[in-house]
């Protein structure tokens, strides 16, 4: 079965003599066999390809030899708040940017990680206070000489990849509105993809290209209000009948409530370069509380095909229209070619938050198959026909009501942390959690640049009180393959390589090393704090394969270690608390990058 | 810290830490707190050049009643302070239920910092609360912290300083865009003449008697009193506005 897009092709790097330059490779997106392109060995992108698969072709560490990983290096960041982020790696260099105050660090792979340069951009100090969920950054993408990346206060910045200088700084949203900017961008065609955060601050939510050349603002695509803005016109063309009509960003919602209706874009974004779209998710609709927002709430909680070009929405679907429970819909769009029914499809594969993992028609926007792949109480099945989630209606939760057993909780089956594809198993690995919550709506007073949430949480651990897992999904036969039980949320990315072994991290501390096949445990590393960053795989300048990742614990599921918060209050970080009381004596604040290679 | 000291009068260095109404030693006109003087203001630091100064603890104004707690829970889910600090256990700013204070508990130290916001991310309330809901958002959080209600009361004459503080208000201000005051360096002829304001039978143009409590209303809200005045509204904190009005008593 030929896989779309799993592996770029990239102009080759560079390392003829010790004293030649490096040229800076190109990216360039080839659709094609996983198992027939050659690994180039760099990391460009945060999600290693523009189809997030994520998919090291390195095969030097496998299941065989992995035993013997050892540290070869490792590297403080500095700083101590929660590392999501994933290190790049281009040429001789890695790439990494810390979590605020978003240093981007380069470090050198011919001298075990010396560093060559930092470049700190400064963002601004108040931001901090206007990033709902720890002042997280999930990582830069690199584009003809330039680490582009977002800053906490909503500014993209583009640095000279050689050395560090800044070549532009452009502000793309205003954090007094509650905007922040914490996802890792791509670039298509020369334009910086990213969105912003804030979809519990009421924000408007968008996504813009900015041109990698200049820093020039080419498009922006709000996810709320009149199609003009939304960038809805004759192309549009959604599968299902409810999400055909004018202005339905304004007409389900109550009078103006989409202009502070949430729907960010703080995820992820696929590319398909065969059918030029773009595929991104819009954030949680605004206040949590559903009674203040009656309507479908679009286009929240959903996902987005656009033309790269120009932004034009091609199709859209909602995950969870009218969302009840901060359903985020920003998760991974895993874009796969896959025999359905016997039938080659081109799919767009989404562990999504409500709990479903779906394939969908990526040329369309079809669900094909919705499975759930977590414990679920807030719906009580599929309706494969209309493509929408049967709702649990006696667990509606409303204002001054508390409802119980909400099962996934807010931060979802599973959240921003991104799972991996191999090609090799045909199968997705996913980190993700097992959590329930009690949630009662309460008022909620939209104040700009203060949170508006209007909801209070108090989540716990899912049935068999395990909070996390790690699965590995077939979704061909729709189902488990194996999976790992973990004792915190897995809030690590996943990383699958071709040596069929499978990395993950834990907020525990473990760096974990599975047969990507079974799932048995095969190493593990103990780190200085927990994990939830994204780790990679690259080829250094020795030729040999590497295994990177940082450390730092922190992010929402962290919150309680990265910002000291109180244990006895449940309700703490958005609910939080109540599920990971036990987390600070299991683990420290930290920052470091980890590097390992076989003897 | 702060929030320790019981007693109005602790011994705690900082002559040098100015009143919370500002830094007076860049204003010229504005008196220095000579040495020996008591300092009030939301210190931040115990550490002290110098030897030891006693300092008047700032008091909540409206502290140790119940109903100003509960109005003060009120405003701490109104003003989505709840959004960030949760039910006390914090969530993006600190948790407010455990010992440790950044920038200090006692009832002033949470005031200013609900009027100037923090450097972290803490907003600034300044202009958007009033000086009544700051207070009651302090007593609020210190009922959580399981704090004492707030200081003793403090002697009710007029401290030595009262002036000097008004004087720092007046100039430091809005008053000086439009009043004169000889000698000083509010030179500005929009508005009367207030060198001896004192002396004057009545205010507002003939409309209103010179006395304390409608001066208070006139500066507030002119508006209120006599509609169609050139005089804006100026909002102050009540301690402000109290010491403003013992400096214009003071221009006899």
């Amino acid at each position: 079965m030929m896989l779309f897009g799993v592996g770029l092709a990239f102009g080759g790097c560079s390392r003829r003599s010790a004293e030649a330059k490096v040229e800076q490779p190109q990216a360039v997106a080839v659709p094609a066999s996983a198992v027939s392109v050659p690994d180039d060995g760099q990391w460009l992108m945060a999600s290693k390809d523009y189809a997030n698969n994520r998919f090291s072709g390195l095969d030097q560490i496998n299941a065989g030899n992995v035993r013997n990983l050892k540290l070869e290096w490792s590297f403080s960041t500095g700083v101590l708040r929660g590392h999501e982020g994933a290190p790049l790696v281009v040429g001789d260099t890695m790439y990494f940017v810390t979590p605020y105050p978003n240093i981007l660090y380069a470090l050198d792979l011919k001298n075990r990680g010396a560093k060559k340069w930092e470049y700190r951009p400064k963002p601004a100090s108040a931001s901090q206070g206007v990033a709902c969920c720890d002042v997280v950054n999930r990582g830069a993408v690199y584009w003809e000489g330039k680490i582009i990346y977002n800053t906490l206060d909503a500014h993209m910045v583009a640095v000279d990849a050689a050395n560090g200088k800044e070549l532009w700084k452009t502000k793309l949203g205003d954090i007094n509105q509650g905007e922040t900017m914490t996802m890792a961008p791509i670039v298509v065609k020369g334009k910086v993809l990213a969105g912003n955060s804030g979809g519990e601050f009421g924000v408007r939510g968008w996504i813009a290209a900015v041109n990698a050349a200049d820093g020039k603002l080419a498009w922006r695509a709000y996810n709320t209000g009149p199609d003009a803005d939304v960038l809805i016109g004759p192309r549009f063309k959604p599968f299902y009948a409810r999400d055909r009509g004018k202005d339905l960003g304004v007409s389900s919602w109550p009078a103006d409530h989409w202009k502070i209706g949430g729907g960010s874009v703080w995820g992820w974004i696929s590319y398909d370069p065969e059918l030029n779209l773009i595929y991104h998710g819009t954030g949680n609709p605004g206040p949590w509380n559903p009674d203040i927002r009656p309507g479908d709430n679009k286009w929240t909680a959903g996902v987005f095909a656009r033309d790269p070009g120009n932004g034009e929405a091609i199709w859209a679907y909602q995950w969870s229209p009218h969302d009840l429970y901060d359903y985020d819909g920003i998760n991974e769009n895993v874009l796969l070619d896959l025999p359905i029914n016997g039938k080659t499809r081109k799919v767009l594969v989404r562990p999504e938050r409500n709990g479903y993992l779906y394939v969908l028609d990526r040329q369309t926007g079809e669900v094909l198959s919705a499975d759930s792949y977590v414990h679920i109480t807030t719906s009580i099945g599929f309706d494969l026909k209309n493509g929408l989630v049967l709702e649990n209606k006696s667990k509606t939760p409303s204002l001054g009501k508390t409802m119980r057993d909400l099962c996934p909780s807010a931060p979802g089956g599973k959240d921003w942390n991104p799972s991996s594809w191999s090609p090799r198993t045909r199968l997705l690995y996913i980190p993700h959690n097992n959590l329930c919550m009690d949630m009662e709506g309460v008022e909620a007073n939209y104040i700009a640049g203060t949170p508006y949430v209007g909801a209070s949480v108090k989540m716990y651990p899912g049935p068999g009180g395990n909070r996390g897992e790690f699965s590995a999904w077939d979704p061909v036969r729709r189902q488990k393959a194996w999976s790992i039980k973990e004792k915190f949320p897995a809030w690590s990315g996943a990383l699958a390589t071709a040596g069929d072994v499978v990395f993950y991290g834990t907020m525990d501390r473990d760096f974990k090393a599975v047969d990507a096949r079974s799932g048995e445990l095969l190493w593990k590393f103990r780190t200085g704090s927990g994990i939830i960053g994204q780790p990679i795989s690259f080829k250094g300048p020795d030729g040999k394969q590497y295994i990177a990742i940082a450390d730092g614990v922190g992010g929402w599921a962290g919150a309680i270690v990265a910002g000291g918060l109180d244990p006895r209050d449940e309700t703490a970080a958005l609910g939080f608390v109540g599920a990971m009381k036990d987390l600070p004596a299991a683990t420290n604040q930290g920052g470091a990058l980890y590097v390992f290679s076989l003897p | 810290m702060c929030s320790r000291f019981r007693s109005v009068w602790v011994m705690v260095c900082g002559a040098l830490l100015l009143a919370a109404g500002g830094c007076s030693s860049t204003v010229p006109g504005a008196a220095v707190p000579p040495p020996g003087n008591m300092v009030e203001g939301n210190l931040q630091s115990l550490l002290q050049p110098g030897p030891l100064r006693p300092v008047r603890l700032v008091r909540n104004p409206l502290a140790g009643d119940a109903e100003t707690v509960e109005a003060g829970k009120r405003l701490f889910n109104q003003f989505n302070c709840s959004g960030c600090h949760a039910a006390g256990g914090g969530a993006i700013g600190p948790a407010l239920i455990d010992d440790q204070w950044i920038y200090g508990s006692s009832g002033a130290n949470i005031f200013w910092t609900l009027i100037e916001g923090r450097p972290g991310g803490m907003p600034s309330y300044g202009g958007k609360i009033s000086a009544d809901q700051a207070w009651r958002l302090a007593a609020y959080v210190r009922s959580i912290a399981n704090l004492p209600a707030e200081e003793e009361p403090v002697a009710t004459s007029v401290p030595a300083s009262a002036v000097d503080r008004g004087r720092e208000v007046f100039l430091q201000g809005s008053c000086v865009m439009c009043h004169t005051i000889r000698g000083t360096v509010s030179q500005s002829r929009v508005g009367p003449d207030l060198t001896h304001v004192a002396s004057r039978k009545t205010i507002a143009a003939g409309t209103l008697t010179n006395t304390r409590g409608n001066m208070a209303g006139w500066i507030l809200n002119p508006q209120n009193l006599k509609i169609g005045t050139q005089m804006p509204p100026t909002l102050l904190e009540s301690r402000d506005l109290q010491a403003l009005l013992t400096f214009l008593e003071s221009l006899k």
